[in-house]
């Protein structure tokens, strides 16, 4: 009487087997709008000061939480790598591809919090539910398994393999995006522990490779589109949310410094000074509470807000994971700092004028001989990561990796921060690590030096 | 002429029995007895009723005709109660001194002295064990109801409902709104809510899982077994009708402060609700004084458009010139508005109708009844309305053969459920940021002039929607047509042998839909979705069934039988996410490609069982059960799984000569093991279906890992009781004391999310519960005019996990949000672990130095993430206190139910802190507040802990104080003392009711939750919340205010 049980049994609204291609598409869109939207714009905007809180962010007076649901999302995105590389239909393409994104999000996981689980993850179905967390060195640096060498491995597997993709969001399929993509990572990377290593052999021979992004045609993004659910977030929120992100004094100290009309598209005059005919742009000073922008008298109607393609249109800006600006600016401290024989100018100039041109502008004639924008020997790596940090505005949180490693450009922490004054460093770890993996949790902490947010990183 | 009538009254050992009372049915006509047991009665009828009554003897009538009064008149001990019949499983009738296992009895009109909207909820208090909880959305909330604490620590804990031995539903099938993320719960109601008291002839709940044995796996955690109420055999027809009006009015509601209004700082000025005045886009009631004489622009302040006409203020649009400034606004009196939430809540009005018709014969009898219920709740424009109709038959074919049959028919619906949790969505949510002045009434003409319908009028644009608009325009309507019903064919192939066939079925269709206009917050272009539930369970049973006797000392019966279950769920949704036009709420105008998904579970469990019971003398009573399931959710080598039960019920009274204060005694002991399975689709991971990006397809994996291994749940459970009866009747005393283990439970355990998913379904750990009951009842004054029976039930129990799945160290059983921000989530988590208690709650709080909170160099409280107990939501005990009191025709009942111990997690209370809307938040307003605890003046490394003397603004420390995530600053004790309900009846007597041609008429004033004694000012501690389609143990989710109702009933037979 229970032959039928295993038909009954069977679900019937969902399927046990599935194409590559599927989880392809949703992992690389997922994933850049969070990087974007709910880490780049609504946290690290306020932890790199392009954006202030009025009312409600307590990340912008460095209350920084968890951060809980981003290490949620990003463990099931590498779980939905690891079917993608074993379902029926996956290729040497496709593994090498996932690798790339799996290098891509472990990075984000050592980044945003310290040691974590790496050798370990994802083996829930080979029943290690409490995974033991790696350092940061090791995720980086192994030779075998660290980001860097499966990077490297991925670009190789990727260059030479006769296999395809499809579900490919961002560069159609072309792998030699992917390749280049993988390049620009490894680039980042190094970049990111070249204060803890002293070969830069790999890096140069990148350079050397011709393999690198080119243009901004290389960039890895993909567009936030037209209708629901993949408009930009932003334009589809209540008033008091976008509200909440306001330009700040840095920003407008920094770029009125420069002249730069990229203010112009990043941010909107105030409504006071539009409706006035005298569009004016001010920024808000960081970290202040509520009661002490009401007890400084601060019209909030005199400060701009982001600019008209965060809001006003749903598919104004792009999901971003790179873009070849930033390429160009490592590229440049690596030349400023010797890693790598070059033109620091050259890659300096190359970057301003990326980013210039993503946003559809040309570099103003003049702007580069500007003394606050001209590289002169002293300063110039304060001017290469400054120029660097704004073009990286909404990318995640990449910016503030650059601050925490450089200290530039220099960020004064608002007066109510509630950091005594300290600029964080990191995430806390999620509460759930604490209730669920108990002992590996325990002992990252103690290796770390405290689950805090101004315990350092092994590589800053 | 009157004539003198005389007669004994004698025992049933032919004794006198000296001053009974004796009294003309429907007269003032009383006498009583002598010593010598004699008594004579003066009357002018010839034929006329005695109602003959003495303590502890059953209450006799005796019909006298032409006359002729019997020479002697033979009173039975009221011990003759004990024959009392319970319906135990499978609609087995036995009497209650055969059972071994706990059971209750309550009867149809002790659940109807109060009327309650919701079945469950009437039998709150009533019964040791079993514990009840609201939900806090007014009538039609679904209420919880636990039997002996949680054996489960999955959470499915609720027992299994019975209607004349055939299960129906009591699922809380929630829409799943959460995940949508522009909507918020809305609770429609616990399935068993919708069954009518008024066709219940009684209850039993079958406590242990002893005496559930044989309805298989979803019995684990009790029984109610409903039993309807029949046609009467009778001369004519018999019709009774009850009416009863209620009204709902606040019982609690948050303890607000009225001396500071909205704003920061102590200023506050409305420009347009967005920021343009002085704090008109914020939030918090740090404003200026209230009634100090103030004039401040407000949003109902009166302005003008550009054309001059009158608007005020708040109507933005109209005012906002095209240089971006706005036309002048007069400033009106700043001033308190005490009651301006109380007075947003009307005053609920519930009317319950029911009517039924019945007769009954030799063959037969039939029941027919209808019953209505219409509520319009306290909430502005939510309601609920129900209509039931209701059938029963019973029916001999032939001397042999008869059918028994009960369909009813249930159609529930409403226009408007209001949602509930953190968020606008909630009104209540939207009062915590409402600044005190505000008058909320005069939000009441909802749009901006001239916008109407596009653009909401508001207090704040940024946050805010206002809450008249909430209610009226953001509707949640169901629609649920439900039938349930069973019917039996039973024939008697012998004296001794029967064969019974039965079949039930419980079908429903719940069409839901959501409405969401242009221009709210979280839905500017508004909304609308479709919910389509159809749900259908149905079962199958049949019976073969010897009795016999070895001698007359000896009886027994067999029985065997077996049953099929089949259960399949549909749900599907579509949703516009976005509407083109605004105000047409069809799927066809939507802007966006539509969302949506349809579901199917479907399950079936086959089964097997039989009975024996023998018994000796009428005093030995010995039990034995088996059943075996096999059920479709589990792997085909594990899917079959058996249960076993043994009693023994040992009547002494029966069997020695006891003290003679002793009437009845009884010793029962019980032991079972049951099974139980799983939901189905548990075994493999799919992929689920994400919306496209463009024209890509996508899908993402399950967070949960299934698992192809399971085995069933096991439950062994361990019960022994004993009731002794003195004086008779007259003092009643049951105790029951118990052991659960639940062993391979099936859970779904969070594990590390770094592990690949959030939680991994398994078998694993064992939760041991102990636990006791009592029960006292008496009656205590018996006399000719004035009685009074009390009861007293008391009980209470402890859940231990007393082992851990294999290689954990610590079980967390579950989480339940506290907030959720851009930084990520605070939880609570549920977490046991060894030698811990089931229902502790863990969650972050404070840095503490020697037990006092360490306050940082600026004057706030100093967190750390660390998880720390917090406390645990179950109750230390629970008692329940009920009084009958009768003078005459007037009797007035009076239930108290009182719940020691338990924490709770209060949002209200930390969003209202930080909001500054509360009392206590007055605290330091003008002087600033010096945190009581320790700050550091020493260094990191050496530490050197003095008193804190670091003074902050109140809003500061408030702020920080109560920060959202910090669950550890808003924790209450959830002790509670309840005034659970009061009845007062006064039934007519028969001369007045005859004279108007009725054969019976009541007429009662009743109340429902009259007084609340708790330690939270803000919110009840009995509601709970629901989160994710789930109920919320010890967290208060800024639920609504609970009610109190009263208001009269009338029950009238013909």
């Amino acid at each position: 009487c229970t032959k039928d049980f295993e038909t009954i049994n069977e679900n019937p609204n969902a399927t046990e087997n599935i194409d590559p291609q599927f989880l392809l598409a949703n992992v690389i869109s997922v994933l850049a709008n969070e990087n974007t939207y709910t880490q780049g714009f609504r946290l690290s905007n306020y932890l790199t000061q392009f954006a202030a809180s009025v009312e409600f962010e307590r990340i912008d007076r460095y209350e920084m939480g968890t951060n809980s649901e981003y290490w949620q999302i990003l463990f099931g995105l590498l779980t939905d790598i690891n079917s993608m590389q074993s379902v029926n239909g996956t290729n040497e393409a496709y593994i090498a591809v996932g690798d790339i994104m799996k290098s891509y999000i472990f990075s984000q996981l050592t980044d945003l919090w310290g040691d974590v689980p790496y050798s370990e993850a994802l083996k829930a179905k080979e029943g290690i539910t409490q995974p033991k967390y790696d350092t940061q060195e090791s995720i980086y640096t192994d030779p075998n398994t660290g980001i860097l060498a499966v990077l490297h491995q991925s670009a190789e597997t990727l260059g030479s393999t006769t296999a395809s993709i499809n579900g490919d969001v961002m560069f159609s399929g072309d792998l030699e995006k992917w390749v280049r993509f993988a390049n620009a990572l490894q680039v980042r990377y190094t970049m990111r522990i070249s204060k803890r290593i002293s070969d830069f052999s790999n890096l140069k021979a990148l350079v050397n490779s011709g393999k690198l992004m080119e243009s901004n045609g290389d960039n890895a993004v993909l567009p936030y589109l037209n209708t629901a659910p993949n408009q930009f977030p932003l334009s589809q929120v209540g008033l008091g949310l976008y509200q909440e992100h306001r330009m700040t004094t840095t920003v407008e100290t920094i770029l009125k410094s420069w002249n730069d009309p990229r203010m112009e598209v990043i941010y909107r005059p105030s409504e006071k000074s539009a409706s006035s005919g005298e569009p004016k742009y001010t920024g808000l000073q960081n970290g202040q509470s509520r009661e002490t922008i009401s007890a400084n008298n601060i019209d909030l109607a005199e400060i701009s807000l982001f600019g008209s393609i965060y809001r006003d249109v749903p598919n104004g800006v792009d999901a971003l994971f790179m873009l070849y600006a930033e390429q160009q600016f490592a590229l440049a401290e690596a030349a400023e700092k010797g890693f790598i024989d070059g033109d620091v100018e050259q890659y300096y100039t190359e970057g301003i004028k990326a980013h210039f041109n993503y946003l559809g502008l040309d570099v103003p004639v003049d702007y580069m001989n500007q003394e606050s924008v001209a590289l002169a020997g002293d300063g110039n790596l304060e001017k290469i990561m400054t120029q660097k940090w704004f073009s990286l505005v909404s990318n995640g949180h990449e910016a503030w990796f650059n601050i925490r490693r450089t200290g530039f450009p220099v960020l004064t922490p608002g007066p109510d921060n509630l950091n005594n004054d300290r600029y964080p460093l990191r995430y806390l770890y999620p509460e759930s690590e604490q209730a669920t993996n108990a002992k590996n949790y325990t002992e990252a902490v103690s290796r770390i030096g405290g689950d805090n947010i101004n315990t350092s990183n092994w590589y800053d | 002429q009157s004539n003198s009538y005389t007669s004994k009254i004698v025992d049933t050992e032919n004794l006198p029995m000296i001053g009974a009372t004796i009294n003309e049915v429907g007269t003032q006509n009383y006498t009583v007895t002598d010593l010598e047991g004699l008594f004579t009665i003066e009357t002018e009828s010839q034929d006329f009723q005695l109602d003959i009554s003495f303590l502890g003897y059953e209450t006799k009538r005796v019909y006298v005709t032409n006359g002729n009064i019997p020479e002697l008149i033979e009173m039975m001990p009221a011990a003759g109660q004990l024959d009392e019949i319970v319906v135990t499983a499978l609609g087995i009738k036995r009497e209650k001194q055969a059972l071994s296992a706990g059971v209750s009895k309550i009867d149809g009109t002790t659940l109807r002295v109060v009327p309650q909207t919701n079945l469950v909820n009437s039998l709150a208090g009533n019964i040791a064990g079993v514990q009840i909880t609201n939900g806090s959305s007014g009538v039609g909330s679904s209420s919880r109801i636990i039997i002996r604490g949680e054996n489960s620590i999955s959470g499915r804990n609720e027992p299994l409902f019975v209607v004349d031995g055939v299960p129906i539903s009591n699922q809380l099938i929630t829409s799943d709104l959460t995940n949508d993320g522009a909507l918020q719960e809305v609770d429609f109601g616990n399935g068993a809510s919708e069954f009518s008291p008024d066709d219940i002839e009684s209850i039993s709940i079958l406590k242990g899982a002893g005496s559930a044995a044989l309805y298989g796996s979803r019995a684990a955690n009790g029984v109610v077994v409903i039993t309807t109420k029949r046609g009467e055999p009778k001369k004519g027809l018999g019709i009774s009708v009850n009416n009863t009006i209620t009204f709902e009015t606040l019982l609690t509601l948050p303890d607000y402060q009225n001396e500071y209004g909205g704003g920061s700082n102590g200023e506050y000025s409305f420009q347009n609700g967005t920021g343009a005045g002085i704090n008109d886009g914020g939030l918090a009631s740090y404003g200026p004084r209230l009634d100090a004489g103030l004039l401040i622009n407000q949003f109902d302040s009166p302005s003008v458009d550009l054309d001059g006409n009158p608007v005020r203020a708040g109507d933005v649009l109209s005012r906002k010139r095209p240089d971006g400034t706005y036309t002048p606004i007069e400033a009106t009196p700043w001033v308190s508005r005490p009651n301006n939430v109380r007075d947003f809540f009307e005053t609920g009005l519930t009317t319950q109708n029911s009517f039924a018709i019945s007769n009954g014969g030799e063959n037969g009898s039939i029941r027919v009844a209808y019953n209505n219920l219409r509520n319009e709740g306290i909430l502005p424009n939510t309601d609920l309305k129900r209509d039931g109709v209701s059938i029963a038959i019973d029916q001999k074919m032939t001397q042999n053969f008869r059918f028994d049959g009960f369909l009813n028919y249930i159609n529930s619906r409403s226009n408007n459920r209001p949602n509930l949790g953190y968020g606008y969505e909630n009104v209540v949510y939207g009062f915590n940021w409402t600044g005190r002045q505000t008058d909320i009434a005069a939000m009441k003409d909802y749009w901006q002039k001239g916008y109407e319908g596009l653009e909401h009028y508001d207090i704040n644009y940024l946050w805010l929607t206002n809450p008249y608009l909430t209610l009226y325009e953001n509707t949640n309507s169901f629609n649920k047509n439900r039938v349930l019903g069973n019917g039996a064919l039973t024939y008697d192939i012998t004296d001794k042998l029967s064969f019974r066939v039965r079949t039930g079925v419980d079908s429903y269709n719940d069409d839901r839909a959501f409405k969401r206009v242009v221009s709210t917050n979280r839905n500017p272009f508004g909304s609308f979705r479709e919910d389509k539930i159809a749900y259908r369970e149905m079962n199958t049973d049949a019976l073969l069934s010897y009795n016999d006797k070895i001698s007359d000392d000896i009886r027994f019966s067999v029985a065997a039988g077996g049953n099929r279950f089949d259960q399949k769920i549909d749900y599907a949704y579509s949703e516009a996410s976005q509407l083109s036009i605004p105000g047409i709420y069809t799927l066809a105008n939507s802007r966006n490609p539509l969302k949506g998904t349809s579901q199917i579970f479907t399950k079936r469990i086959n089964s097997i069982y039989g009975i024996g019971n023998i018994s000796y003398q009428s005093s030995l009573y010995l039990d034995l059960t088996v059943r075996n399931d096999w059920s479709s959710t589990l792997p085909s080598e594990n899917n079959s799984f058996a249960y076993y039960s043994a009693g023994m019920s040992y009547v002494l009274s029966n069997m020695f000569e006891l003290p003679e204060a002793i009437s009845f005694a009884k010793l029962r002991f019980n032991a079972s093991s049951a099974g139980n399975d799983t939901d189905p689709y548990q075994l493999n991971n799919t992929f689920q279906f994400n919306q496209n990006y463009g024209s890509f397809f996508r899908v993402t994996n399950e967070t949960v890992l299934k698992n192809a291994n399971l085995k069933p749940e096991r439950l062994n459970a361990l019960e022994a009781g004993a009731e002794l009866w003195f004086f008779g009747s007259r003092l009643q005393a049951e105790v029951s004391v118990y052991q659960n283990s639940s062993i391979n439970q099936i859970i779904g355990r969070p594990i590390s999310n770094a592990s690949g998913f959030s939680n991994i379904i398994e078998n694993g750990g064992r939760v041991t519960t102990q636990g006791l009951e009592t029960r006292i009842s008496g009656k205590i004054i018996r006399s000719k005019t004035f009685n009074w029976n009390a009861s007293v039930n008391f009980s209470t129990y402890r859940s231990e996990v007393t082992e851990l799945p294999e290689g954990v160290d610590q079980f967390v059983t579950g989480d339940a949000k506290f907030f959720g921000g851009s930084g990520g989530s605070n939880a609570i988590f549920y977490i046991a672990k060894e030698g811990g208690r089931v229902g502790d709650m863990y969650g972050t709080g404070f840095v503490k130095i020697d037990g006092k909170i360490l306050y940082g160099a600026n004057g706030l409280p100093v967190q750390d993430g660390n998880l720390r107990l917090l406390g645990n939501y179950n109750p230390d005990f629970s008692l329940g206190f009920g009084n009958e009191f009768s003078y005459k025709n007037l009797m007035v009942n009076v239930l108290v139910d009182w719940r020691q111990g338990g924490v709770l997690a209060s949002r209200t209370k930390a969003l209202g802190s930080t909001a500054g809307i509360l009392k206590e938040t007055l605290v330091g307003r003008e002087e600033g507040i010096i945190g009581e605890g320790v700050m550091n003046i020493g260094t990191e490394e050496n530490p050197n802990y003095v008193p804190n003397t670091t003074s902050v603004s109140a809003s500061r420390f408030n702020n920080n104080f109560y920060d959202r995530g910090n669950e550890e600053s808003s924790i209450y004790d959830a002790s509670y003392v309840k005034l659970r309900q009061v009845g007062i009846y006064y039934t007519f007597s028969d001369n007045v009711t005859k004279t108007i041609g009725f054969q019976g008429l009541k007429l009662g004033i009743v109340g429902s939750n009259l007084l609340l004694f708790t330690e939270n000012p803000h919110v009840d501690p009995e509601l709970n919340g629901i989160q994710d389609r789930n109920f919320t143990y010890g967290v208060e989710d800024m639920s609504y205010p609970s009610t109190r109702s009263f208001g009269i009933s009338l029950k009238s037979e013909f």
